[in-house]
């Protein structure tokens, strides 16, 4: 009787562990999959916007907009830009925010904080003066920032905050605020996601700005214009700032381009966003010109093995549009070949020139990427070494391999990390990037330590936050853990009741998934149909999840919640679909598709809409589509294109209101026909611009949990 | 390949992708693989079959934990109720359906697989089983959770 008691106490843990682990590999591959596209759309933009040389006249619209949207962190600039969008600005008389002045003192941190309590907005001049004179310290630090206990004997180090205020409070109630004797590096990613990531960055800045020796501010993959565009950033500063969206996203952009990127703690610890690789070396990180994403280095970017028919595709437009563009772009193109091979530039001169030189390109390519030693061997470039340091992963593999879940970066082993530490005479690498269920994380035999300072990331429940104290001269390690919410009375779950409901809420960004792929699996499952009786075997279910869908989770434990089985345990596989439904105003045929591309057309759009006024016309859209073509493998016609326009443009004025397209995809609940609010997995519910009245917007609840959504207080 | 093989592939790669995706799972870890794919061995035959105490050992390939599995699944799980209450009858001193829970405590962190007071209390938790004012509870309805299984999977 013991034993079969102890055997299902017992059983019973290891299935709860198990359903909380699958309910974290769904979140987390739903989240790094939609990085990955983002960083692909990214080096796809930063090569243009680079590459491109325009005549004025008689460009297409994608050329006008990509010479016109001048990004600062990609055309080094020798004055501020900042400054210039300060002028004019006054604060009026009735404004009841937090008043800056310079220099900033310890005071006024606490005047900020406590203005943000009371949920007052910092005034758009103060910001911008606060981002300009941030922006000028940053910029006569050096890339690497070297910190020192010698003074304080201990020093905090925290990982991503996400925009996630409360969290800040948090570890500021816990460990005080930064001054002398309390040094704290924050290992980047403060922005994107959450709610507050403008009181956020205001607050770091703050105390940077106050105890400039002792707060040290790391680059993280967020802090960076085009994931902003997708994560919430952007659409942050549109709500809270609209008048002034377009100065204060451009000074933003300027201050996170000359954010340092690394901190070493006495000369032992080395801390750092993203991790390391082969390639990354202090010595040359050191040298590059960390502001300047130079044309070469994007180039070179383009050149990784994975973007590499990213960057042929975007030579090919060009000369297929040469009596649009002229030669001069595409000199520029060929000139940028030569830092890795010489091309005969001399030579180029016609289009035949032109057409051989690709021909020859193609042929390099073939040779280069046939053999995997050549292309290790090519001299690391910069901006590999900073994708590496912002994107990369420690993984139990030896060596360096290309980090395919992020598309960014690479995956490390612990040999790299062993050497690495060797070779520079540190004790330990801290970095964060990663969400870890108890907040942190030991890896490669605890050399390798991951720190994620943003509790209930995923959903309410998800994990834990914490941060490292170094203390002592030998800095060791203690870590604290945190769980912060934003308002106050929450009743106790148990444990199980809490994996419940977060296992509910992963499933939900798993099903909306699915939907977005209906027509691809339906597809695929009727290739396995061939009887045509409408079921199918499970293992043949599995497998064409597995191929169509693009997130890593296992499907056979997943099965019973997604699908039906009839009586003789076959899929009915059109269940897959049941539960939920599109609810959309647009036409059915073009529904699915702009639903399943939503995330990166609102990119584009961004791009085009400089004016951030929500509006672009019928034929920058159609311009967009183009470019989603190019990027992804979708095949739109001109006419489906044209369609697609009209459709949009639902009060034919010749203008399409992009936020209107985003919120206009509702997934109604088919089971308790309940409306669930409009789906992004990426951003809060709370990014509506329609409400701009809220700035005490509800934090953290992604969709409406039913009603037992309420969590136990786990202080450690 | 069997439907059950497949489940326990699928099981091996979560634990594996929870382990680094190196391709090997910690021995340590061979109870709750096998707990995940449906079975329910001791614990005394958990360590026969190869799994180890501590974390950090032994480190196996999919080959060898589907041996593992293979070997835990020959293995007849043969209780019934009857047998559960003919158990606990024992500890019955007044054969009114009751035991005492500091006795049953004790049997649970004693006897068998031995389980720690915290897990002893968890359990407690699970089954939402009660103490009457006299310390005792009432072991039917307690059998009766347990085999009924764990809930939610």
């Amino acid at each position: 009787a013991a034993i079969l008691i102890q055997k299902w106490y017992r059983m019973y843990v290891a299935r709860l562990e198990a359903r909380r682990r699958y309910t974290w590999t769904i979140f987390q591959s739903i989240e790094y999959s939609g990085e990955q596209d983002q960083l692909k759309l990214h080096n796809f933009f930063n090569s243009m916007i680079n590459q491109l040389k325009l005549d004025t006249d008689g460009q297409p619209k994608i050329a006008r907009a990509f010479a016109s949207s001048q990004r600062p962190a990609v055309v080094a600039s020798e004055t501020s830009d900042i400054s210039g969008c300060i002028e004019g600005i006054e604060v009026e008389s009735s404004y009841t925010g937090p008043h800056l002045t310079f220099p900033i003192t310890h005071a006024q941190v606490k005047t900020l904080i406590q203005a943000f309590k009371a949920k007052r907005r910092l005034h758009v001049r103060y910001l911008l003066e606060l981002l300009n004179e941030t922006q000028k310290l940053f910029k006569q630090m050096k890339n690497i920032n070297y910190a020192s206990t010698s003074i304080s004997k201990q020093i905090t180090v925290c990982g991503d905050l996400h925009g996630k205020l409360e969290d800040l409070y948090m570890i500021f109630h816990k460990n005080g605020l930064p001054s002398v004797d309390n040094p704290f590096v924050f290992n980047g990613d403060f922005v994107d996601r959450g709610a507050s990531s403008i009181e956020v960055s205001i607050i770091l800045f703050a105390c940077f700005l106050a105890s400039p020796n002792e707060v040290f501010l790391n680059r993280g993959n967020h802090e960076d214009h085009v994931m902003n565009m997708r994560y919430g950033f952007m659409k942050e500063i549109i709500r809270k700032y609209k008048d002034y969206s377009t100065q204060v996203t451009k000074s933003f952009t300027e201050v996170f381009s000359w954010l340092p990127l690394a901190t070493v703690i006495d000369d032992k610890v080395l801390v750092v966003h993203g991790g390391i690789s082969q390639h990354v070396s202090l010595k040359s990180l050191a040298r590059l010109d960390r502001h300047r994403v130079s044309r070469n280095e994007s180039m070179i970017c383009a050149t990784l093995k994975q973007q590499y028919h990213l960057f042929l595709l975007t030579l090919q437009t060009v000369v297929s549009h040469n009596d649009c563009y002229g030669w001069s772009p595409v000199l520029s193109f060929l000139q940028f070949i030569s830092v890795l091979r010489p091309p005969s530039l001399s030579e180029v001169s016609s289009l035949e020139n032109v057409s051989l030189e690709l021909q020859r390109l193609e042929e390099w390519k073939q040779n280069i990427f046939n053999d995997e030693t050549n292309f290790l061997t090519l001299k690391p470039t910069f901006y590999v070494q900073v994708l590496d340091l912002l994107w990369s992963d420690p993984k139990s593999l030896m060596g360096c391999n290309p980090n395919t879940f992020r598309g960014g970066g690479c995956y490390f082993g612990p040999d790299i990390t062993e050497n690495f530490l060797e070779e520079h005479n540190f004790k330990l690498l801290i970095r964060s990037h990663e969400c870890k269920p108890e907040g942190f994380e030991y890896n490669h035999d605890g050399k390798v330590l991951t720190i994620f300072s943003a509790s209930n990331y995923y959903d309410i429940g998800s994990n834990k936050g914490a941060y490292a104290k170094l203390m002592g001269p030998d800095l060791t390690v203690h870590m604290v853990q945190f769980l912060a919410y934003q308002t106050g009375s929450v009743r106790k779950l148990t444990f199980t009741q809490r994996i419940s409901c977060l296992e509910a809420s992963a499933m939900q960004d798993l099903r909306e998934k699915i939907l977005t792929l209906k027509s691809d699996l339906m597809e695929e499952f009727k290739k396995h149909d061939t009887e045509e009786t409408g079921t199918i075997t499970i293992a043949d279910w599995c497998s064409a999840m597995e191929s169509v869908m693009d997130v890593d989770v296992p499907w056979r434990m997943l099965r019973s919640k997604l699908v039906k089985l009839n009586s003789d345990k076959r899929v009915n596989y059109e269940s897959t679909f049941e539960e939920l439904q599109i609810y959309h105003r647009y036409s059915e045929a073009i529904m699915e598709m702009l639903y399943r591309y939503k995330d990166s057309l609102e990119t584009i759009f961004r791009i085009f809409d400089k004016d951030n006024s929500g509006f672009i016309s019928m034929s920058e859209f159609t311009d967009a589509c183009t470019l989603l073509t190019r990027h992804t493998s979708v095949n739109l016609s001109p006419n489906q294109v044209n369609d697609i326009a009209k459709s949009l443009d639902l009060n034919k004025d010749g203008q399409i209101d992009f936020n209107e397209f985003l919120e206009a995809f509702r997934i109604v609940d088919q089971k308790n026909l309940n409306t669930v609010s409009p789906r992004n997995t990426e951003s809060e519910d709370i990014y509506d611009c329609a409400s701009v009245n809220s700035f005490d917007e509800p934090m953290g609840v992604k969709r409406k949990i039913t009603s037992n959504s309420e969590l136990s207080n786990l202080e450690t | 390949m069997s439907e059950d093989l497949r489940d326990a592939r699928e099981v091996f790669d979560l634990f594996d992708f929870w382990d680094g995706r190196d391709g090997l799972v910690d021995a340590y870890k061979v109870g709750d693989f096998l707990r995940c794919t449906g079975l329910n061995p001791t614990e005394e035959n958990i360590k026969k079959f190869g799994g180890t105490k501590n974390q950090g050992e032994k480190q196996l390939p999919y080959e060898e934990c589907k041996a593992i599995w293979e070997q835990a699944k020959a293995i007849k799980d043969t209780m019934t109720h009857k047998d559960f209450r003919e158990a606990f009858k024992s500890f019955d001193r007044e054969g009114q359906g009751f035991i005492s829970a500091a006795e049953m405590r004790h049997m649970l962190n004693a006897m068998g697989d031995r389980l720690t007071d915290s897990e002893i209390d968890d359990i407690i938790k699970y089954t939402d089983v009660r103490e009457d004012l006299e310390g005792n509870i009432k072991y039917d309805t307690f059998i009766e959770k347990v085999m009924e299984g764990p809930p939610g999977v």
